[in-house]
């Protein structure tokens, strides 16, 4: 029995594809989406032999079954409820996520992404290290509270600033999110960064934006241009205008990026690069959760195909591993 | 600016820089909302969707409709020169 585990959420449609996935390539697959299981699935664990059983729907799966692990996105079931108080939302909550967590020990085959890695991988200056030590080619960045220093990096250059870890912040049921965004110098100089870490970068001027999506040892590359391009600087809000294709990574890149997530040991990225008018690359940053479904619908690369079969065929039957990619 | 947004800016001073033009929406207009945008079919492990457009294919701020929640965050966190 071979099955592809994945822990997630009913409204996300990433896993919709890789169910698909698992369909093409016949591997079995269990979803656990943590809205439903934490209410109503039926985990029998006995730690101490490490036979564990989760159950939901009159679906069933071993974890000793267990090919491959998918972490996406799993939301906090609990702290949704009105019927019940909020530390207990709470409680509930940290109790499943401990034993989700826990899956990723119990099963003996590839995790994407391990918890570990994947939340330093969400770091921007552990990326920025960890591509630098690849070899890639990173934009001057500055992180400082010092006014000064910040002053006269900006004056230097034409900079944007972002968050460190991410730009999406709750505030109670809000959602508050910012972009990349250029840095006015002068008025920066009227900014007080005392007690605020602050990251400066500088702009590298685009002749192209690349979403390189990163799978176990594969590199998938689209490159995006068009005049919007230049005039934001952060591409996500009108990635939509821009004319993609689906290309070759340059193996220079391809090499080093692959350096970069084994050190970030995390088996899956989607990292962004700005190609130069010089055609260099410059790494910029990566997501370990990042969105890849609108790719392999543009352009129908089949990235789910790639991910399930990091599945770990020798934990397969042989009739399966045929099937297999 | 009235006072409301005053007393609220003496509240976000030392906000992050990257945050000074950030936009605001309700968090649960960010994702998919089960029974309205999709209805997860337990037999094929799918979400059949009646609402495309909530795919979260793409960042979820593409699907919600995020804007500036009105308050001056540069006027409290950007001091004028003498």
């Amino acid at each position: 029995m071979s099955v592809v585990l994945i822990v997630s959420n009913t409204g996300d449609i990433h896993c919709d594809f890789l169910v698909d996935a698992c369909a093409r390539q016949a591997a079995e697959c269990f979803r656990l989406n943590t809205d439903r299981f934490r209410l109503s699935g039926v985990v029998d664990w006995r730690v101490d032999t490490g036979e564990g059983l989760i159950e939901i729907d009159g679906r069933r799966c071993r974890l000793s079954d267990v090919t491959l692990l998918i972490y996406r996105r799993p939301i906090p079931a609990h702290q949704l409820r009105t019927d019940i108080e909020p530390w207990v939302r709470r409680l509930l909550d940290s109790e499943w996520n401990a034993i989700e967590c826990a899956l990723s020990q119990a099963v003996r085959c590839k995790v994407l992404n391990g918890l570990a890695g994947s939340a330093l991988a969400q770091n921007k200056i552990v990326q920025l290290q960890a591509a630098r030590d690849a070899g890639l080619s990173v934009p001057e960045t500055l992180i400082s509270t010092d006014a000064r220093a910040l002053r006269e990096f900006a004056a230097r250059q034409r900079c944007v600033t972002k968050g460190i870890v991410n730009a999406f912040h709750l505030d109670g049921k809000d959602l508050r999110s910012a972009f990349t965004s250029f840095v006015d110098a002068q008025a920066l100089g009227q900014y007080d960064p005392t007690g605020v870490p602050t990251l400066l970068q500088r702009a590298v001027e685009p002749a192209a934006m690349w979403r390189i999506v990163v799978v176990g040892e594969k590199t998938l590359g689209f490159r995006f241009h068009g005049p919007e391009l230049r005039q934001v600087a952060d591409s996500r809000p009108v990635e939509r205008h821009l004319e993609g294709a689906y290309l070759p990574v340059p193996p220079h890149v391809a090499e080093k990026l692959l350096q970069m997530r084994r050190a970030l040991m995390i088996e899956f990225a989607s990292a962004d690069f700005i190609e130069d008018p010089l055609g260099a690359f410059w790494f910029l940053d990566l997501n370990p959760e990042g969105q890849w479904a609108f790719l392999e619908d543009k352009f129908g690369v089949r990235i789910s195909d790639e991910i399930v079969g990091l599945a770990d065929l020798d934990k397969s039957p042989v009739e399966n591993r045929k099937i297999h990619h | 600016m009235d006072s409301s947004s005053l007393e609220k800016n003496r509240h976000v001073k030392g906000l992050p820089l990257f945050m000074t033009h950030h936009t605001v929406t309700e968090n649960s207009l960010t994702f998919p909302r089960a029974g309205v945008d999709f209805v997860y079919d337990e037999q094929t492990q799918k979400a059949v969707w009646s609402n495309p457009d909530s795919t979260t294919k793409w960042s979820p701020t593409e699907f919600s409709d995020t804007k500036p929640d009105g308050y001056d965050y540069v006027a409290a966190n950007f001091v004028a020169e003498e």
